[in-house]
């Protein structure tokens, strides 16, 4: 895909517009009626100083000794599963708290004596809640003492069987309202290749009967209990509707039938919390790639 | 933090970018330019709540998106926005037997599709600030990337293969 994000930014340059006219003459005329302003840049420092204090006294106790120390790290570090073939281990947590925010990020790491099989997830993984460690930090900074913040980061290891392994990592963040979501990582143990949605859809027929098997499980469900509501198509702002994509998240379930989980928000209203819809395994069977290629369908193992 | 003359300094920087983010979403160049103006007056107003100069950018697309999202809420009592939608996507059908711009093949995108390009395409903004600016978090950010640029692939297949 990078070769077409090249290609968008380079046909967005050739195609560069001016900003119109009559816009550019509103916004200096908006800029023109701003009154003159004296802004509280001595109450500022003086707080920021205070703040900085804080700050680096929290940073200290909180963050940096549980980091440097290994004794302290270790007490913080859980091992939930240690497999006979794959482990999943604590690498690091990162910990912050204070009256109005609150950090509490755990970062796994799958090992195994081929890791560089799991170099792809792990690398994902860890880019993921880096990237939410410092988007916590600049809400911190943005938010400072007028708002709350939490952010919880764990995982959890769904299946460990001879032929597959799925990771999942949890996300919890609350500032305001709450926001929770999940991202699965899967690896076909036969293989030795990590796995998305894509992977095991066979063409275009896979995500139809996915996505209508969902939307008749909605339906129904909606019919049943009327305090229930789903989106089951899409509407006109922002809310998203059932469309699956090759990186959607999916798990298989103890009976081996696909699941397919929605984020917070994904298909219904924030109360429907993270819904889940159970796909027969029976009903997409021809619309799956083979998880062993070239073998036929009474010689594949379960997922 | 600013004087008056740092802070029109700084929207006229931005100015492009605000144009972009409200245009995405309220696909009229009028609505548009209130909508900015309104979000200036509200930043000034404001600024105290700015904590770092460098977030100046992301800042002021958060209270453009805001002030533009509330727009479209007070106006869909008024017009239905189904309206609004199928007039953009008849006057991009209209352009169909013509070449296609990548312009247009953006401005054909559903919401959230388009912002989330916009301000990923044009702005140049990371998967953080996207997410900072509409409300929302990385994931959902980088699944609504993927799912748009699956659907320009589309409409641009034949010029991207050339």
């Amino acid at each position: 895909m990078n070769n077409f994000d090249e290609y968008i930014k380079h046909k967005l340059s050739e195609d560069d517009t001016e900003l119109p006219n009559s816009v550019k003459s509103k916004i200096e005329e908006t800029l023109a009626k701003l009154p003159e302003k004296e802004t509280p840049i001595k109450q500022i420092r003086t707080f920021n100083r205070i703040a900085a204090a804080a700050a680096c006294f929290i940073f200290v106790t909180l963050f940096l000794l549980p980091n440097m120390s290994a004794a302290y790290a270790q007490d913080l570090e859980q091992i939930p599963v240690i497999g006979d073939i794959v482990r999943v281990i604590t690498i690091r947590n990162y910990f912050y708290s204070d009256a109005k925010h609150e950090m509490n990020i755990n970062i796994p790491k799958i090992e195994n004596e081929n890791s560089e099989l799991f170099l792809p997830i792990n690398a994902d993984v860890k880019e993921l809640s880096e990237a939410l460690v410092q988007q916590f930090y600049d809400d911190l900074e943005y938010i400072g003492d007028e708002g709350h913040s939490s952010i919880y980061v764990d995982y959890e290891t769904i299946t460990n069987t001879d032929t597959w392994f799925t990771l999942k990592l949890l996300v919890h963040e609350a500032a305001g309202s709450g926001n929770t979501y999940y991202k699965y990582y899967h690896l076909n143990k036969i293989t030795g290749k990590t796995v998305n949605l894509g992977d095991i859809a066979a063409g275009a027929d896979f995500y139809n009967i996915v996505e209508q098997e969902i939307i008749t499980q909605m339906t129904d469900a909606m019919e049943k209990d009327s305090k229930l509501i789903y989106w089951t198509e899409a509407n006109d702002f922002g809310d998203d509707f059932v469309s699956l994509t090759p990186e959607h998240n999916f798990y298989w379930n103890e009976n081996n039938n696909l699941v397919i989980p929605f984020d917070k928000y994904e298909v219904a209203p924030g109360y429907m919390g993270t819904p889940e819809f159970v796909i027969d395994r029976e009903l997409i069977k021809d619309a799956m790639k083979p998880i062993l290629p070239g073998k036929p369908l009474s010689e594949q193992p379960d997922s | 933090m600013y004087t008056k003359d740092e802070f029109c300094e700084n929207i006229r920087l931005c100015e492009k970018a605000m144009f972009n983010l409200a245009f995405s979403l309220l696909k009229n160049e009028a609505d548009a330019s209130d909508v900015i103006s309104e979000s200036i007056y509200r930043a000034y107003k404001n600024l105290n709540t700015l904590k770092k100069k460098s977030f100046f950018k992301a800042w002021i697309l958060r209270i453009v998106h805001n002030t533009a999202v509330e727009t479209i809420r007070k106006n869909s009592k008024m017009i239905p926005m189904g309206e609004i939608e199928s007039a953009a996507v008849n006057d991009y059908e209209h352009e169909i037997t013509t070449k296609i711009t990548v312009r247009k093949a953006v401005e054909s995108l559903k919401q959230p599709y388009r912002t989330v390009v916009v301000l990923f395409y044009y702005e140049n903004l990371s998967t953080i600030e996207i997410a900072h600016i509409t409300h929302t978090n990385i994931v959902s950010v980088k699944k609504q990337l993927s799912r748009a640029r699956r659907m320009l692939l589309e409409i641009l297949k034949e010029d991207f293969n050339v």
